[in-house]
């Protein structure tokens, strides 16, 4: 009887609605579609928003809000000039000191691999990334700026500042110069981590080919491994760009907070995060508070450009082969 | 012929330029070793100095204590108690989507999960988190 009834079994096929539904196709997939059009909404909002509520500052004073170089709020004169070069003078001062050292970090692996601190020393760096920006902040303001940001301006101000206007003085400590390189140990651990995943994931053969040509190890790191993780190391450096650009807490407490544009790394200086943060608060009348929002919407559109570029350029890199880019 | 001359010539090299090599290689090992170095400073920094000057302050009463008010005795000292259960307060909610009503369903329906213990620790010091036992109150 039951040999009898085998065959039918097997003959039955579910519906292909039943079948999806059945293996969890169907919720699978309305799931993943809802998660994704809800960040691009979230996104697209946060956008609209700004852009609604910056109307009155758009309004009233225009493009000049970009390149006005004084900021009163008490004579309602709103310039986002000074926070904006400041924005980009802190990242970029980050940027030039974490990448060699967040590079450095994943190619010091061949060399003490044998000792086993590769893996000790990335593990480290990343912690960097668990420390909160308030804390970094504190340890700015009570360790970082008297201990080594006071010393190095100073010098730097009597050794060079007589040629080079971006190291006049006075210095006082809070400064662009403490406020990037409190940056750069934050972004540090982003480019670090992404930077060995990217050459962790170079093919061993690569590696070993090399060698075995008679490459020495910099040689097989600046021909062969280099190369080939490129695109991901780019986009390593870009991410930590964008969290430069974005960071408020530990630049608001060491950055000084002046609103004034200046050549010098040793003044003091502000950035759009950071004043959106200190004078959100005391914001009473509607073109003041719009000129915030006009604020945030341009570090908006800053950090999506920024990202819109990374991508291009990691697909640029990422299309050619590795003897085209080497 | 001429190709295989060049390559002949290319892999002769003179032992001057195998002498730059190897120098350019130990050169750059120990540069990229000493910035991995000079990456790691900053935590070590951190952390030294977050436990030298925080440990003379931790004690019992730092972690229990709520805020007493500066103008009375032992007053304006510490109040970890608040802070930490706000942060937790915060974690939680966060967590569960920055709304309180999930909160609320969630520690009623999900007895002994961390955020039902953070609101039962919250209770023992209501007065100083009147914010996080008014929300936990509703579980309870």
């Amino acid at each position: 009887m039951s040999t009898l009834q085998m065959p039918r079994q097997l003959k039955v096929t579910p519906s292909p609605l039943g079948r999806a539904l059945q293996h969890g196709d169907i919720p699978f997939k309305v799931v993943i579609a809802l998660s994704s059009v809800t960040l691009l909404a979230l996104m697209v909002g946060v956008g609209v928003m700004l852009w609604l509520r910056s109307e009155p500052t758009r309004a009233q004073v225009g493009w000049t809000f970009i390149t006005q170089t004084t900021w009163n709020p008490v004579g309602q004169v709103f310039g986002a000039a000074p926070f904006i070069v400041g924005t980009l003078a802190t990242s970029l001062v980050a940027v030039l000191i974490a990448v060699p050292l967040g590079w450095a970090s994943p190619f010091s692996w061949p060399s003490c691999a044998r000792r086993n601190c590769a893996r000790s020393s990335a593990f480290w760096s990343k912690l960097l990334a668990a420390i909160p920006s308030v804390v970094y902040g504190a340890w700015g303001i009570f360790v970082f700026i008297p201990q080594f940001v006071t010393p190095l301006g100073n010098w730097l101000m009597n050794s060079l500042g007589h040629y080079m206007p971006l190291f006049h003085g006075p210095f006082f400590g809070a400064s662009s110069l403490a406020a990037g390189l409190i940056l750069a140990v934050m972004i540090l651990p982003t480019i670090s981590a992404i930077s060995r995943d990217v050459l962790l994931a170079v093919p061993r053969s690569q590696r070993e080919a090399a060698l075995a040509l008679g490459s020495t190890e910099w040689e097989t790191i600046w021909q062969v491994v280099l190369p080939y993780g490129l695109s991901g190391i780019l986009g390593a450096v870009i991410l930590g760009l964008g969290r430069a650009l974005g960071e408020t807490m530990a630049v608001t407490m060491v950055i000084g907070n002046v609103a004034q544009l200046t050549t010098s790394l040793l003044s003091p200086a502000y950035t759009m995060a950071s004043v959106i943060a200190n004078e959100w608060g005391e914001s009473r009348t509607a073109l003041y508070g719009s000129a915030l929002i006009e604020i945030g919407l341009l570090l908006f559109l800053m950090s999506l450009l920024l990202n819109i570029m990374a991508r291009l350029l990691v697909w640029s890199v990422a299309r050619k082969t590795p003897e085209q880019r080497a | 012929m001429k190709s295989q001359l060049a390559r002949q010539h290319h892999l002769k090299r003179s032992p001057v330029h195998e002498q730059l090599r190897r120098t350019t290689n130990v050169a750059m090992l120990g540069l990229t070793g000493l910035m991995t170095a000079l990456a790691i400073v900053p935590l070590a920094w951190i952390m030294f100095e977050v436990f030298a000057r925080g440990s003379s302050a931790m004690s019992p009463a730092f972690l229990t204590d709520t805020f007493k008010p500066t103008s009375i005795d032992n007053g304006g000292g510490v109040w970890a108690c608040h802070r930490r259960h706000g942060h937790s307060h915060r974690m939680g909610n966060a967590a569960l989507g920055a709304d309180w009503h999930p909160g609320r369903v969630y520690v009623s329906e999900h007895p002994n999960t961390t955020l039902d213990w953070q609101c039962a620790l919250a209770r023992t010091c209501s007065p100083a988190c009147p914010r996080l036992s008014s929300v936990c109150s509703f579980t309870r």
